[in-house]
């Protein structure tokens, strides 16, 4: 009699105790090892400036989250990927030294190559990548947490017609459009085109160049040639920066310029001066500039990280941020004493969902049965106004009026 | 924009009127003559020195970043700058030409110096990080139209070009020096009969053809935004140039780039720049086959020569 009743009470003190652990709330990982959570990114060479911004960005949100979920610390590891075979090493490297939750670093070049290895060394991978056909298969390891090429493009085309229609007052089957990018990008003009054509936009002038072209005197003379209302360009700073230069040089301004982010996104673009930049507009992903209200946070990340390093954030920063809030929200609703099993993780990862501006970074959280997140669809437009960005488009995450056509 | 059937060419929304012509047709020529001052010392050392460097269009690169770090990250003034840039040239010369072109062995050469390109740029890499630099300048340009206009950096080093090919050729042709380092490239062996250190003369040559590098390098840094990978596109154009021209023939190689200058407006102009590598490419393969001796010399097999 005696055993039923003390069973009936245990059973009965389990039942009420459950949901309390299940919110944490009794949790404490203190005494626990540091979870260690590697990031291998660009901090050497051409893009180490993105390297850094998703360095402190994912550095910025631990800090926000007071260093360590449900009492245990999170110890984040960073290391140099400057290339592929550099981001492969270092991820081995890692992996020999105890860490099994990674996130993709900036420019995710070996992000292809490690969806194929996690499965097997059961390590998870949240990559931040943005090839549209990343994912294969089904994986229990690996996630795509961003946008894709393939909808940035199109969004592109989506962006110039709206603020052709808006600003302009051209529809989009009436609007002529100019292309100029490097071939090494074509993977982002072509949904750009293919947008335009679903969309009835002409593309009157297709200029897509070789890689190491270095003179754009006849590009930019086509271009002062040639009847067009907007002008897409998609380069990096070796072609980007030459290609303004030139531009200015023979006193030419496209009638309104929509690029598709890449150099135009960066603070190297600043560099050429407010002359040539003011007024140019280039389609992002959301980015620290966008509005408050709908994405609670914003500001603080913003401040806190313009505090600490002296410069607003980019994209990068903000980028990184919300990928480590991802990991945060999804190890927040475990027992520390489990996270030791990257499966357990996973598991949680991939029923883990979030509405849009439920996290910094404005995208929710909606893994496919590829663990392809569908809710990081939203992209943003920023118009460069004295040497800042500023977001212009679309309204509700807007936080300034674009001015189109510029004026000086 | 005024269109007119007979001076316009309609490429779809695209017009090509006769003023965008001239335009691409002025700025190749412009642009024709940086290319024959960069191509001047390959085709010297390659077609008259005989040294096969392929890590020429890398020199070029590092000496842009030799220019521009100076000036732009320690504050040296031009003149202390462009002294710095010669003679650091002239002794990467010297030493090319003691170490990884001592071999006479063509083949050897090749190889060395391809090895040697590699090196460089991955120096580039290293000291310099690989992101573009530029001295941020925009270049003047003089109006002869409204739509007609030319870069006056350009200009210079079109004259400049010319003045370096015509100096040159005087002093190979009137100037002991000169003429050692011809009898030298004619005929090792009974210069050395007459006296010349044949050796040391080919030490010289190279040396001074170092010097046209630096020149070049100095002038393009001004222009263009370098990085790492930016002599890779100049070296390819230097080998076009000069075996087009006819190797070691250095007129002609000033000629033979003036002829790809327009030809590559051209091509970016009117028919689209993506097909401009397809077109010059298959252009140089045609001269090649039709004539490959090359455009401005008398028939002798190049590919034998290199």
């Amino acid at each position: 009699m005696l055993k039923k009743v003390l069973a009936v009470l245990l059973s009965a003190n389990m039942l009420f105790a459950m949901p309390a652990y299940a919110a944490g709330e009794e949790w404490d990982g203190s005494d626990l090892e540091p979870l260690k959570i590697g990031m291998i990114t660009q901090l050497t060479g051409p893009n180490s400036f993105g390297g850094y911004e998703y360095k402190q960005g994912a550095e910025l949100a631990l800090e926000h989250w007071g260093g360590a979920i449900n009492g245990r610390e999170i110890e984040l590891v960073f290391a140099d990927g400057p290339t592929q075979d550099a981001v492969i090493s270092e991820f081995e490297r890692l992996y020999d030294d105890g860490v099994r939750y990674f996130i993709s670093g900036y420019g995710c070049i070996a992000d292809r190559s490690i969806a194929a290895m996690v499965d097997e060394m059961q390590c998870m991978y949240l990559s931040l990548a943005w090839d549209a056909d990343l994912l294969q298969g089904p994986s229990d390891y690996f996630f795509r947490g961003g946008a894709n090429v393939t909808a940035f493009g199109r969004e592109t085309m989506n962006a110039a017609i709206g603020l052709s229609e808006e600003y302009l007052g051209i529809p989009a089957d009436e609007l002529k459009v100019a292309m100029v990018y490097t071939t090494r990008l074509n993977h982002v003009a072509d949904p750009i085109k293919a947008q335009a054509e679903e969309m009835g936009v002409e593309i009157v002038y297709d200029g897509g160049y070789p890689n190491e072209t270095t003179e754009f005197t006849s590009i930019v003379t086509t271009l002062m040639n040639t009847e067009y209302d907007v002008l897409i360009p998609i380069q990096g700073a070796a072609d980007g920066a030459p290609f303004q230069k030139k531009m200015a040089e023979l006193n030419y301004t496209p009638p309104l310029t929509v690029a598709a982010g890449c150099y135009y996104d960066t603070p190297n673009f600043a560099d050429l001066g407010d002359d040539i930049t003011d007024g140019v507009m280039s389609l992002s992903y959301t980015t620290p500039s966008m509005s408050e209200d709908a994405a609670p946070g914003i500001t603080k990340m913003s401040e806190d990280y313009e505090a600490k390093h002296g410069w607003k954030p980019l994209a990068h920063a903000l980028q990184a941020y919300g990928g480590m809030e991802i990991y945060f929200k999804v190890l927040e609703s475990l027992d520390p004493a489990t996270w030791d099993d990257p499966k357990v993780v996973t598991d949680a990862m991939k029923e883990f969902k979030a509405d849009y501006g439920e996290l910094v970074w404005y995208w929710g959280i909606d893994f496919d049965e590829l663990n392809d997140n569908k809710k990081a669809e939203q992209y943003l437009i920023n118009q460069w106004v004295g040497g800042e960005l500023h977001c212009v488009y679309p309204d509700f995450l807007a936080t300034s009026e674009a001015v189109v056509p510029w004026v000086d | 924009m005024p269109r007119c059937s007979s001076c316009c060419i309609e490429r779809g929304d695209v017009l090509v009127t006769l003023t965008a012509i001239i335009s691409y047709i002025v700025n190749g020529i412009l642009m024709g003559g940086l290319y024959g001052l960069t191509s001047a010392a390959w085709s010297f050392q390659c077609g008259a020195l005989k040294f096969a460097n392929f890590a020429y269009g890398a020199c070029i690169m590092f000496t842009m970043y030799l220019t521009y770090w100076p000036i732009a990250m320690w504050g040296w003034p031009l003149p202390l700058t462009i002294v710095f840039v010669l003679a650091f040239n002239v002794v990467l010369g010297w030493v090319m030409r003691k170490t990884v072109l001592r071999p006479n062995n063509r083949n050897t050469q090749i190889l060395c110096t391809m090895g040697l390109q590699l090196i460089i740029i991955n120096l580039a890499n290293f000291f310099f990080t690989s992101y573009p630099r530029d001295f941020g300048l925009l270049e003047k340009r003089f109006y002869f139209t409204e739509n007609i206009s030319i870069g006056l950096t350009q200009l210079f080093c079109f004259v400049l070009s010319g003045a370096i090919l015509i100096g040159f050729q005087l002093f190979l042709n009137k100037t002991w020096t000169g003429r050692a380092i011809r009898a030298v490239v004619q005929n090792r062996d009974v210069a050395s009969l007459m006296g010349v250190k044949s050796e040391r003369i080919l030490d010289l040559a190279f040396s001074i053809s170092y010097i046209m590098i630096a020149i070049a390098g100095i002038m393009l840094m001004t222009m263009f935004t370098v990085d790492p990978n930016f002599g890779t596109t100049w070296q390819s154009y230097a080998f076009i140039i000069c075996i087009s021209a006819g190797i070691g023939n250095l007129y002609g190689a000033f000629l033979s780039g003036l002829i790809i200058g327009v030809v590559s407006s051209l091509i970016k102009g009117i028919v689209g720049p993506f097909y401009h590598d397809p077109i010059l490419y298959a252009m140089f393969v045609i001269i090649l086959l039709l004539r490959p001796y090359g455009i401005f010399n008398k028939a002798e097999n190049v590919a034998r020569t290199i």
